[in-house]
């Protein structure tokens, strides 16, 4: 006669019961799924190349340059080093743009004093090109363009000739861009430009500080303070 | 008389394991799998692929024609999982005779194995370079991060959150920092304005975005662009109100904790183990047409300060370090540098398939032959 089966005992409880595998499984999977932990990672920083530019001579007119386009010039990179000294209130940005050698945010100098960040920083880059990046003149209508400044050419010749000068703290030779006074035909400009200018025949090196008009009448000064405090080491001329 | 029970006999006796391996589980599942396949497919077509996935192949529970409740196919596959390991574990006999079927069925666990692993680790993310160009990571498709980082020259520490841990109200630890930000708002999709747009409150902003109005999600979802307002908290600083678009091209830059720090709602970002520089992408056109035979992309993989010339063409992707470079697309513009894009896929789980068909297969060759040689004694004797 067969004797009935013993009670059952739960099987899960056993110690080498394949339910801790499980459960241990289980519980990882559950725990793999918590999408609050940081990640925390190093990455080597992104620089996208410059703009390929479109070849031959620029034309001269104002139609492309007024629409803000880039004036032919060589992207390629020039063997110059550029130092400057960092006015307080700026704080360096990180820029997608490769052609920047330095990006800064000017803070309002009353909002510098407070400690806090201005949202509408006035954006500050700095660019080196190599020879003369396609012209002096395209490249101030280059600026005016993207800030709605239209100037004729005797007009434009004569705002370069009495552009103020200054000398950079290693001795080269620039101008300052003051766009500052110039306002759009149609006077609904939200933006100006400051900014300066160094040339030599085999590089160019641009400062340019973009934003609101009265927040840019206020970094006049620092700009020009930080244009002067240029030092660009590189090929002899 | 027979002895007394193994507990493998007396758990499988027990009327719960019998319910649980009951035949009409199995095909019910089956079922529910054909019908989610065939309803995901058309949903597909109205929502996105991503969309379809979710609902359909994700956990939670599906409404097919709008009152029909189904589970989702991960819980269905779940099902199937368990009554496959219970059956291994208390119905298949531990006879040699019998190795075949064990083989058999380790090769479906493997194959369910490998399908949880890619749910839960493989990682799909895309990298788009133009000739000249050089990637160190990949950006997710779909899936964005809040990310804090420092740059030490040419590298970025990176401390970021993922977007799904941005719940509104939590409060998350910005751990090098010494800093918590408590999250305001999220938008999976929404429209940004200027401050000058508005008069509400001012945020730290790179672009000056001073306001967010959340839009319906897109029926693509890479085409939707998040945003994220939160409260950001230093000790001994009055708290900062922080708004990120997720459409944002410059990141903002933080003081924290006395470092400079930038912020930025973006694209995951996935660091690769080496660098890849496109040398030259190539578009080959069928002659006399302008319809694409073939695309075709060369690479110097960098690594350790050397370089090796891979080459991805269609349906010819580069493996290398667990990583499969897929030819996805490409971008060609007058006057611009070429750009190609690859879909980059890392799948812990990728061989586990490979392995359950072959593993299938001999177990039930074995099995087949295991009952085959018997059987041809057994003719040959009669």
């Amino acid at each position: 006669m067969r004797s009935p089966p013993p009670p059952l005992k739960n099987p899960f409880f056993r110690p080498k019961s394949p339910f801790y595998g499980l459960a241990g499984l289980g519980l990882a999977l559950l725990l793999g799924c918590q999408d609050t932990q940081p990640r925390v990672y190093t990455e080597v920083a992104f620089k996208p190349l410059a703009a390929s530019m479109p070849n031959g001579p620029m034309s001269g007119g104002m139609g492309p340059m007024a629409a803000g386009g880039m004036p032919a010039m060589s992207a390629a990179p020039v063997d110059i080093k550029v130092t400057w000294k960092l006015p307080e209130g700026w704080t360096t940005k990180d820029s997608a743009n490769a052609m920047r050698i330095g990006s800064f945010a000017a803070t309002d100098p009353d909002l510098a004093n407070s400690g806090e960040i201005d949202p509408n920083a006035v954006d500050v880059s700095v660019v080196q090109l190599a020879g003369d990046a396609g012209g002096l003149k395209a490249n101030i209508m280059r600026w005016m363009g993207q800030v709605g400044v239209k100037m004729g050419p005797e007009d434009l010749e004569a705002f370069i000739k009495a552009a103020a000068r200054f000398k950079t703290a290693s001795g080269q030779e620039g101008m300052f861009v003051d766009l500052t006074d110039k306002l759009s035909g149609d006077m609904t400009q939200d933006k100006t430009i400051y900014g300066a200018i160094v040339q030599t025949k085999e590089y160019t090196v641009f400062v340019k500080a973009m934003g609101e008009m009265a927040k840019v009448q206020r970094q006049k000064p620092i700009v020009k303070a930080f244009s002067q405090s240029l030092r660009i080491e590189g090929p002899k001329s | 008389m027979s002895g007394p029970l193994s507990w493998r006999q007396r758990v499988a006796r027990h009327p719960a394991t019998k319910a649980v391996l009951h035949p009409a589980i199995t095909l019910a599942c089956l079922l529910v799998l054909f019908v989610l396949i065939f309803f995901g497919t058309l949903f597909q077509a109205d929502h996105g692929l991503f969309e379809a996935q979710k609902k359909f192949f994700g956990y939670g529970w599906v409404l097919i024609g709008g009152f029909f409740p189904l589970p989702a196919a991960s819980q269905v596959i779940w099902i199937l999982s368990i009554q496959l390991t219970v059956m291994m574990s208390l119905h298949l006999q531990w006879k040699i005779s019998k190795i075949g079927l064990w083989i058999v069925h380790a090769g479906i666990m493997a194959l369910l194995v490998g399908g949880f692993i890619t749910q839960m680790m493989a990682v799909e993310s895309q990298l788009t370079l133009a000739e000249g160009e050089i990637g160190h990571f990949t950006t997710s498709y779909n899936e964005h991060e809040v990310a804090f980082w420092e740059a030490k020259g040419d590298t970025n520490s990176v401390f970021a959150y993922d977007a799904t841990a941005l719940k509104p109200g939590s409060q998350l630890d910005l751990g090098p920092y010494r800093a918590r930000i408590q999250v305001r708002s999220y938008y999976e999709n929404c429209d940004a304005f200027t401050t000058r747009a508005t008069n509400g409150p001012k945020y730290l902003n790179a672009s000056g975005i001073g306001m967010l109005e959340q839009r319906k999600p897109e029926k693509e979802v890479t085409q939707n662009a998040p945003g994220l307002i939160f409260s950001l908290s230093e000790a001994g600083k009055p708290d900062r109100e922080v708004l990120l678009y997720g459409q944002e091209l410059s990141a903002l830059p933080l003081t924290l904790d006395g470092k400079q720090v930038f912020a930025q709602l973006r694209l995951k970002h996935y660091p690769l183990a080496f660098s890849l520089r496109l040398t030259d992408f190539i578009k080959n056109v069928h002659p006399g047409t302008d319809v694409p035979s073939s695309f075709e992309s060369y690479a110097d993989l960098l690594e350790n300060g050397g370089s090796r010339p891979v080459k991805v063409w269609m349906n010819n992707p580069l493996r290398t370090h667990g990583y499969t470079f897929f030819q996805a697309s490409y971008a060609q513009a007058q006057g611009q540098a070429d750009k190609s894009t690859f879909a980059v896929v890392t799948n812990p789980g990728r061989v586990l398939p490979y392995v359950s068909s072959l593993t299938v297969f001999a177990g039930l060759l074995i099995h087949f032959l295991i009952r085959l040689i018997p059987f041809v004694r057994r003719e040959t004797s009669v």
